[in-house]
């Protein structure tokens, strides 16, 4: 399934590109197909077994899931962002080349995942958490990726040297309102993962400590998305300052998901004890 | 039949000819009818825009000349066809074919790119439709040209950037704002500059726009003309905030937009981009302006360099553009060899098919003396004969078609075998 998956993110990857040199819509088009075939490539891991989600390629896999997910949305709801997916699938193809890389190296001994294991290996709470997690991801790499769209568009601007790509990208108002929207939808949903999440554990009667790094630096990840919203409505962040923002964001993410998921003991982490 | 295109263009006929030679909307009806009505022209489409007249048209391929063309251009238009003739280019079959495809590509546009001739020719084409002027070859010609010109203009960059200077500064207006529709500009000056620039302003779809200027009474008389609210230049700090384009043509001694203004303006605006436009020479507006986030200055020279940065960016697409229209071309003449052999080959099979049936039947079913394996037999010898009698005539007729040569074959054809005649 991982093969298959990351085949179809290679070839939309190759058609985006082969895309963006000739500019021929036909090939977004297929290369949008193909990465929904991945997508439910993706997906159809976790319908027959949702535990697969605590493992490492599990976790690779969501990142690619919900990135390609909020791709699809942006791409159906506004088709003149076509030029997002020569940006966009890399991002994809690297999580699921991750995937693909982690398969069958999973170690089953985290404190979550032996817990998981004794109470049966399924949970509302843990689907809602990891489903909630997933758009939540998903929309935070797409307002970043956003972001750097907007601000490649507007350094030509400011240059005075607009090109090829700058004529290619939708209008900076909607670049900015893209932006914003997926910071907030991105932001909506973590929340309500941390709070199922919170719920799952005491379920599973862990206890959650702040001195956990993954507990720690997600509450760091949430307070940097919460001034990043509270700057965007409150104090008049707009353009460059927001599209900033959501990258120094989505590097948090990574630092959070990844880093901590990799390198580290405790909740999430998948390195034995 | 032979498709033929006569025209003249920017390129070929000085202006003053091609006044004289244009057909208007109101006459064309009556140029369609009396072109169609000239021996064996079956269909006709006119282009007549500024820059080009052009005249394709259907005829039979046994008539050479369309000199009768050129005479009912020169009575039509009251001049000699000596005037003209030199001037014309006049392209046939596939040339003229591909003719067509590069004129809705726009590669034949004075300004490589430019948007309209997409429009003008679909006008042309749907003029002719509803007046039943053209038929089969030149829906199914004009139906592709259309379909050619958008694929050139969506897959190329061709007409991506704009290569005029107003057009490059509404465009960049347009990608900073989206659409201009309910956004408010500010011109600051009021000379004939500033009035043009006021008028490309509402054309761009301005909704709301303040003319400020030194004289009060020329501000009023200029913003009176585009509905605009007028103020002296003392006023400018008040209003910059509420504005989201600024154009500046007036001349000063002193910058009259500093840093501090805009900046000043910019908190109130929470943020809001401003779009800023200095057509003075001497500058007008403090070039740090443009460090400003969210704040975009552009002046003459910097608009004129987009323009002509543009218009290389478009010539570095014409070879993708040619590339298209020659995958294009070729597409469309093989569906052509299919159009004009395919009904002869099928009529001349159906006939040969059915001679085979009469004389099985007549000579050995009614006799009954073969028996089944035997009757095969017959069958596939009879079958194998026709089709290796069929096999050079059908390899020819689709070599030759488009021709005159393939018309004079189909002729021959439909004579010595007594078919129906195909071209209607």
């Amino acid at each position: 399934m991982y093969y298959i998956s990351f085949l179809f993110y290679v070839m939309s990857l190759l058609l985006y590109a082969v895309f963006y040199k000739k500019r021929a819509n036909i090939y977004s088009d297929i290369g949008f197909i193909l990465a929904v075939l991945g997508f439910a490539s993706d997906l159809s891991r976790f319908v027959f077994d949702v535990s697969a989600a605590m493992t490492m390629s599990g976790t690779f896999t969501i990142l690619s899931l919900g990135t390609t997910l909020v791709f699809m949305i942006i791409e159906l709801r506004l088709k003149r962002t076509r030029i997002l997916g020569t940006v966009i699938m890399p991002f994809i193809m690297v999580f699921s080349f991750m995937a693909l890389l982690s398969a069958g190296k999973d170690i089953h001994s985290s404190e979550v995942t032996r817990a998981v294991t004794s109470t049966g290996g399924f949970s509302w709470w843990m689907l809602l958490h990891i489903f909630s997690a997933l758009i939540g991801y998903g929309a935070f790499i797409a307002s970043a990726l956003i972001g750097v769209l907007f601000i490649i568009g507007e350094r030509q601007l400011k240059s005075h040297q607009p090109g090829n790509l700058f004529y290619s990208l939708p209008d900076f108002g909607t670049l900015s309102k893209l932006n914003f929207r997926y910071t907030l939808i991105g932001w909506l949903f973590f929340t309500i993962s941390i709070v199922l999440g919170h719920y799952w554990f005491r379920s599973l009667s862990i206890k959650i400590s702040i001195d956990s790094p993954k507990v720690a630096l997600t509450h760091l990840t949430w307070s940097i998305y919460t001034f990043l919203l509270f700057s965007q409505i409150f104090l008049g962040w707009k353009g460059r300052k927001a599209a900033v923002g959501s990258i120094i964001g989505i590097f948090s993410i990574l630092v959070t998901f990844l880093g901590i998921n990799l390198f580290s003991n405790g909740l999430h982490s998948f390195r034995s004890f | 039949m032979r498709i033929t295109v006569i025209g003249f263009n920017h390129k070929t006929c000085p202006i003053d000819i091609r006044e004289k030679l244009a057909f208007k909307d109101k006459d064309i009806e009556c140029a369609l009818r009396g072109i169609n009505a000239l021996p064996e022209i079956r269909e006709t489409v006119i282009l007549s825009t500024c820059n080009r007249v052009e005249i394709y048209f259907v005829r039979s391929a046994s008539i050479d000349s369309d000199d009768d063309l050129l005479e009912f251009i020169a009575k039509y238009h009251r001049v000699e066809v000596t005037s003209f003739k030199n001037l014309l280019y006049r392209h046939t079959n596939s040339d003229a074919i591909e003719h067509l495809f590069r004129v809705i590509s726009s590669l034949d546009s004075l300004a490589v790119g430019e948007p309209q001739i997409h429009g003008q020719v679909k006008d042309a084409y749907q003029k002719s439709r509803e007046l039943h002027t053209s038929g089969k070859i030149m829906n199914t010609l004009f139906e592709k040209a259309l379909y050619v010109g958008k694929r050139v203009r969506t897959e190329t960059g061709i007409g991506r950037a704009p290569i005029s200077v107003s057009s490059v500064a509404v465009d960049l207006a347009e990608k900073i704002f989206g659409e201009l529709k309910g956004k408010q500009a500010l011109v600051i000056g009021a000379g004939e500059m500033g009035e043009l620039v006021a008028q490309n302003l509402v054309d761009a779809g301005i909704s709301k726009m303040v003319v400020a200027n030194r004289s009060i009474e020329r501000a009023e008389e200029v913003a009176k003309k585009f509905n605009a609210e007028s103020k002296e230049l003392f006023e400018l700090p008040s209003i910059l905030s509420k504005v989201d384009m600024i154009v500046v043509s007036v001349s000063a001694s002193e910058p009259l937009l500093n840093k501090e203004m805009i900046v000043n303006a910019l908190k109130i605006r929470r943020g809001n981009p401003i779009f800023i436009i200095d057509i003075s020479v001497p500058r007008n507006v403090e070039e740090e302006i443009n460090s400003i986030d969210n704040v975009y200055l552009y002046n003459t020279d910097d608009l004129t360099n987009v323009a002509n940065k543009n218009k290389m960016m478009r010539s570095s697409e014409v070879a993708q553009c040619e590339e298209i229209i020659k995958y294009e071309l070729e597409k469309y003449l093989d569906y052509l060899i299919s159009f004009d052999t395919v009904p002869i080959i099928q009529e001349m099979r159906e006939k040969f098919e059915e001679i085979r049936l009469k004389e099985i039947e007549r000579v050995i079913l009614t006799k009954n003396i073969l028996n089944e394996e035997q009757m095969e037999a017959v069958d596939y010898l009879t079958r194998s004969i026709m089709n290796k009698l069929l096999h050079n005539p059908m390899v020819i007729l689709k070599k030759d078609s488009g021709t005159e040569e393939g018309f004079n074959e189909r002729r021959s054809l439909e004579k010595l075998f007594c078919l129906k005649e195909e071209e209607k």
